[in-house]
């Protein structure tokens, strides 16, 4: 019990901050840290499983990746509702630092994808060993993202 | 590339998240485990009844009462009126060999 808590603080210490701006590059500044701690809650729920995983990093950022889905999921559904309520959403305090245009255009998978492979330099095996799907599929999305921005840039 | 996110400061600092995350881990355990508890014990509960159920009625005793016979006839078929212990009438009809 003792070595899993220790693993499990180390592996805190290592990815919390990193994490935090993946999720801010999913879901915007002000829901980042909900996602990052949620995804945390569920990595110390599996904790006994941590030494076990053949890549801890990828297991992690799969766990917040489908979080941070969840989140934009229920933003959806929040939207919806107080479109039909008629009242307007309260601002919640965030750090910051908020989605720019060219994030916007792309959708939370593109975001994901672009964010790991270009900013933190993953290859296309483990952006997909990450993000639950096959690196030929990564490969795809790439391709489209980046015509995305390029089309973007171009109208701007 | 540069990150664009690296601008990106948690409010929240990383000690305090820690130990949010460790006392809501705690909580969603302690949560689970009582559920399966309830749901044991629920299913013992359920076996116990079952096991420990009472045993069915015995059938009410005595024997049937002769109310009324016909033997013979030309037109009646012969029957018997039998009254059961229970309140019941039973008709037993006797058919030519």
């Amino acid at each position: 019990m003792g070595v899993e808590r220790e693993l499990f603080e180390l592996f805190f210490q290592r990815h919390h901050l990193a994490a935090c701006r993946f999720a801010c590059a999913i879901v915007g500044g002000a829901e980042a840290e909900d996602a990052v701690q949620e995804a945390f809650v569920r990595l110390h729920l599996r904790q006994r499983r941590l030494p076990a995983v053949e890549n801890p990093e990828a297991f992690f950022y799969r766990i917040l990746y489908n979080v941070c889905r969840t989140l934009l999921r229920r933003r959806r559904v929040r939207t919806v509702l107080v479109g039909w309520l008629g009242r307007p959403d309260p601002p919640r305090p965030g750090a910051g630092l908020e989605l720019s245009q060219a994030w916007r255009i792309l959708s939370p998978r593109e975001r994901a994808i672009f964010y790991l492979m270009d900013y933190r330099g993953w290859d296309a095996a483990a952006a997909a060993a990450a993000l639950g799907m096959r690196p030929a599929t990564v490969r795809v999305h790439r391709h489209r993202l980046r015509g995305k921005i390029v089309d973007w840039e171009a109208e701007s | 590339m540069s990150d664009p996110f690296d601008a990106f400061a948690p409010t929240t600092p990383p000690e305090v998240m820690l130990a949010a995350v460790r006392r809501e881990a705690g909580r969603r355990r302690r949560q689970r485990r009582s559920v399966l508890a309830g749901l044991a014990s629920l299913a013992v509960a359920a076996v116990a009844l079952w096991v420990f159920r009472p045993a069915p009625a015995p059938p009410p005793a005595g024997d049937a009462v002769l109310v009324h016979a016909v033997t013979s006839g030309d037109r009646e078929v012969p029957y018997t009126l039998l009254a059961l212990p229970d309140g019941m009438i039973m008709v037993v009809v006797r058919t030519a060999p």
